[in-house]
C-alpha cells in the first residue's frame, strides 16, 4: 500500500461524521415532504391530505423502517373536530397510512400514538403537518 | 507494509464508524429533556405547542391537576375547556378549579406505566391538540411490618448477651472512672447549709432535657413529612432552576420570544430637571416696599395662578429726605394749581375783552398741573401690583404679610407643569456635538420620559458641554431639580442583537449579567449575556442569547434568588 493510499483513507475517514450527521432534526421537512418528528426511537414524517395520514418511519440513520411491524393510531384535530383514526401498512411495508373524514386544513394537529415494533415501547409525537 | 502503519490503517477505518456512533445524535436526544423535574416530584406530564403549554400533576386515586398558560409570553389561560385523551380514547373533560387551573378524575391515570395523553385545548376561537407522556412509577412496596424488639430479642438471644454484656462492661468503666473527692487541703469545716431547693433541682432538671428534646420531636415531625410532600422552586444540580407551576402563577413570571432586531446604542447622561424659560416667571418688585395681601390673601404653594393674576401688592417704603422732597413737590403743584385757578377764573371773567388764545393757554396750563399732581399720587399713597408673568403653580413662596422687600427681591416664582425641560451635560465630543436621533429620561421615580432635543450651549459648563431637552409629557409629579438620567441615541451606528426590557436581566453578586430562559415548562436556565443599554427601559443582547428563545422579562430576580 502507496502512502497516496494511506493519505485517501485518512481523508476519506476524516469526511464521513460530516457525511453522516446530515440526518433530519425534529420539525424539518423530510424526503416525502412531510414534516419530521421523534417517536420514540426512530423519526416519522407525516404527510396530510385530505381524508388521509401517511407515516414513514425511519430510524436513527434516516434509513426507513419496515411498517408492517409497527401498529398505532392518530388523533387529528381539524376545523373544530377531533377524530381518533387508526393506521394500516400499506402492503409492501414502505409507510403506515390512516384513513378519515377530515380537510387537511393549515391549523391541522395530529398526534400519532404508536408502538413502533415488537419489544419498542409504546410512543407518541406531534405533528403540525401543514404548516 | 510494516506493522505499525497496519495499525495506523485500521485505526483509520475504524474512525468512521465511532464518529458515525458519535455524530449520529448530536444535539438530539429523543426528548430525555423533558425529564427536567427533580426525581422526587409528583407524576408529572408537560406538553406544549406554538400556543399553549400545559402542565400536569398527578395526584392520589388518579386525580390529574392541570396548569394551562400560553407558550410564547407564560400568562393564564383561564376559561378554556380541555378535553383529555388517554391512549388513543377520550376520558373526560377537565373542569376548571381554580383561575387557570383544570382538574380531572380518572382511575386509569393512577395505573403505573406510561400513559400517552392528549389534550384537546378550546380557548376562545382558538382550538389545539397537544400530546403528552405521564409516567406513574411503581408504588413503592409498603414497608415491612414493624418488627418489634421482642422479636429481636427472641430471635436472636446471643446479640441480646453480647448486649448486656456491653451494658455492663460500660458500667463498669463508668464507675472506675468517676471522679474521686479530693482529700481536703484544709481543716474540715462544718458545712454550710444550703439554700432550700438548690439541691433538689438539679436532677429533675437534668431528666428534663431530654424529654424537651423528645417532645420537639414528636411535634416537628408532621411538619417535616408535610415538607417532603410539598414542592418549593428550587436550584438543580447543573444550575438550572426548577419553578413548579403553581409558584409561577404566584410569581408571576411572563416570558417574551427573543427575536433579532436592530437598535441604536445610546450613551447615558446626567441631567436635571430645569423649567422652560418661556414658561416659568419670577416676581419680583421693582422697587423696596412693604408686602400686603391681594384680595384673596398670598398665594400658597401649589396654587394655580392665571397670567396677570395678582399675586400681592407692594407699597414702597421711602426714606425722609425722599418722603421730603416729594411733599415739597406736591405743596409746590398746590400751590401752582391754585394761582393757576383763580388766573383761569379771572380771565374768564374778561371774556370778550382778552383774547381767546389766553383764556384757553390758561386752562391748558391748569389741567397740565393737575396732571402732574395726580401723577405724584400714587408715588406717595399708591402701591405697585405684582402679577403672575405667566400662567401656572406658585412653586416658590418668599414672602410674608408686611414684608419689606427689597427691589428685585424675587417673591414668587411660576413654574408651568406642562412645560418643563431636562438639562444635562456631555462630556463626550460624540454626544456632545453629534446628531441626536432620540432621547428618553429616567426620572426619580423610575418614569420613564420621552424627551425632544432643543439644543445645546458652545459655553463649556465644568468642562461640559450643556445639553437642552423638552419633555414631550410631563408627568404628574415631576418636581424642578429632581435629577434624572438621560440616555441619548447619538451617532449614526446601528447595532444588532436581541432587544429585551431591561427588568428581563439580572445581575448576580458576580460575573457578568444573566438572563433567565424559559427551556422547559418549569425549567429555567441562566444564560450570561453581554449587554449594552439602549435606553431607559431597554437592553440589547449582543451574545449568549439565541433568537426564539423565551426569556423571563417579568420576576426574573425572583427566580434568580431561588437556591
Amino acid at each position: 500500500m502507496t502512502r497516496r493510499a494511506f493519505t485517501l483513507a485518512l481523508l476519506a475517514a476524516l469526511a464521513a461524521p460530516g457525511l453522516a450527521s446530515a440526518h433530519m432534526p425534529a420539525g424539518a421537512r423530510g424526503p416525502n415532504g412531510g414534516q419530521v418528528q421523534d417517536i420514540g426511537p426512530y423519526h416519522g414524517e407525516l404527510l396530510a391530505r385530505d381524508g388521509e395520514l401517511v407515516l414513514f418511519l425511519f430510524d436513527h440513520n434516516d434509513r426507513p423502517v419496515d411498517a408492517r411491524r409497527a401498529s398505532g393510531n392518530a388523533v387529528v384535530l381539524a376545523g373544530g373536530h377531533q377524530h381518533t383514526l387508526p393506521f394500516e401498512a400499506r402492503p409492501d411495508g414502505s409507510a403506515l397510512v390512516a384513513r378519515g373524514e377530515f380537510h387537511a386544513v393549515p391549523d391541522l394537529r395530529v398526534v400519532v400514538q404508536l408502538v413502533p415494533g415488537p419489544g419498542i415501547s409504546r410512543a407518541q409525537a406531534r405533528f403540525t403537518p401543514l404548516r | 507494509m510494516t506493522a505499525t502503519r497496519r495499525c495506523l490503517l485500521l485505526g483509520a477505518a475504524a474512525l468512521p464508524l465511532a464518529a458515525r456512533r458519535a455524530a449520529a445524535h448530536a444535539g438530539h436526544d429523543h426528548g430525555e429533556e423533558d425529564a427536567a423535574a427533580p426525581a422526587s416530584a409528583a407524576p408529572r406530564v408537560t406538553a406544549s405547542s406554538e400556543a399553549f403549554e400545559l402542565v400536569g400533576l398527578l395526584g392520589p386515586d388518579g386525580a390529574l391537576t392541570l396548569w394551562l398558560d400560553r407558550f410564547a409570553d407564560n400568562a393564564p389561560v383561564d376559561g378554556a375547556t380541555i378535553l383529555v385523551g388517554l391512549d388513543g380514547q377520550e376520558i373526560g373533560e377537565a373542569r376548571r378549579v381554580a383561575e387557570a387551573v383544570y382538574a380531572l378524575r380518572h382511575e386509569a391515570l393512577a395505573r403505573p406505566g406510561t400513559h400517552d395523553l392528549t389534550f384537546t385545548v378550546t380557548a376562545g376561537g382558538e382550538m389545539d391538540l397537544l400530546a403528552g407522556t405521564l409516567a406513574v412509577p411503581e408504588p413503592t412496596a409498603p414497608a415491612a411490618a414493624p418488627h418489634g424488639l421482642l422479636e429481636t430479642v427472641r430471635e436472636q438471644p446471643v446479640l441480646l448477651g453480647i448486649g448486656a454484656g456491653l451494658l455492663a462492661l460500660g458500667a463498669l468503666l463508668g464507675r472506675l472512672a468517676a471522679p474521686r473527692p479530693l482529700p481536703p487541703m484544709a481543716e474540715p469545716e462544718p458545712a454550710p447549709a444550703r439554700a432550700p431547693g438548690a439541691g433538689e433541682a438539679p436532677p429533675l432538671r437534668r431528666a428534663a432535657g431530654p424529654l424537651r428534646c423528645l417532645a420537639l420531636l414528636v411535634l416537628l415531625a408532621p411538619g417535616l413529612a408535610l415538607a417532603q410532600g410539598m414542592e418549593a422552586p428550587r436550584r438543580l444540580p447543573d444550575g438550572s432552576v426548577f419553578v413548579p407551576k403553581p409558584s409561577q402563577r404566584l410569581l408571576g413570571i411572563r416570558t417574551v420570544i427573543a427575536e433579532t432586531g436592530e437598535a441604536t446604542p445610546t450613551t447615558r447622561l446626567v441631567g436635571r430637571v430645569v423649567p422652560d424659560p418661556n414658561a416659568t416667571g419670577r416676581v419680583q418688585p421693582s422697587q423696596a416696599g412693604r408686602i400686603e395681601p391681594g384680595e384673596a390673601g398670598l398665594p400658597a404653594l401649589g396654587q394655580r395662578v392665571e397670567q396677570g393674576q395678582v399675586l400681592a401688592w407692594v407699597a414702597p417704603i421711602y426714606s425722609a429726605a425722599e418722603r421730603g422732597q416729594l411733599q415739597q413737590g406736591a405743596a409746590e403743584l398746590d400751590a401752582q394749581i391754585t394761582i393757576a385757578e383763580a388766573r383761569v377764573a379771572r380771565l374768564a371773567r374778561l371774556q370778550g375783552s382778552v383774547a381767546d388764545r389766553e383764556i384757553q393757554d390758561a386752562r391748558t396750563e391748569l389741567q397740565g398741573l393737575r396732571q402732574r399732581r395726580a401723577a405724584l399720587n400714587p408715588v406717595i399713597a399708591g402701591r405697585e401690583a405684582l402679577r403672575a408673568p405667566v400662567a401656572g403653580v406658585v412653586s416658590a413662596v418668599a414672602a410674608a404679610v408686611g414684608q419689606v422687600v427689597d427691589a428685585r427681591e424675587t417673591v414668587f416664582e411660576v413654574v408651568d407643569p406642562a412645560r418643563l425641560w431636562v438639562e444635562a451635560v456631555a462630556f463626550d465630543p460624540a454626544t456632545a456635538f453629534g446628531p441626536i436621533a432620540g432621547a428618553t429620561a429616567t426620572g426619580p421615580a423610575g418614569e420613564r420620559l420621552a424627551l425632544d432635543f432643543v439644543g445645546r450651549g458652545l459655553a463649556l459648563r465644568q468642562q461640559a458641554v450643556p445639553l437642552n431637552f423638552r419633555i414631550a409629557a410631563p408627568p404628574a409629579g415631576l418636581a424642578v431639580g429632581a435629577p434624572v438620567t438621560v440616555t441619548v441615541e447619538a451617532g449614526a451606528r446601528r447595532v444588532q442583537g436581541i432587544v429585551l426590557p431591561a427588568a428581563a436581566l439580572v445581575r448576580p453578586a458576580e460575573g457578568a449579567p444573566v438572563v433567565f430562559e424559559h427551556a422547559a415548562p418549569e425549567r429555567f436556565i441562566p444564560r450570561q449575556v453581554r449587554t449594552e443599554p439602549l435606553d431607559a427601559s431597554r437592553v440589547l443582547v449582543a451574545a449568549g442569547l439565541e433568537p426564539g428563545a423565551r426569556v423571563v422579562v417579568q420576576a426574573a430576580g425572583l427566580v434568580a434568588q431561588v437556591r
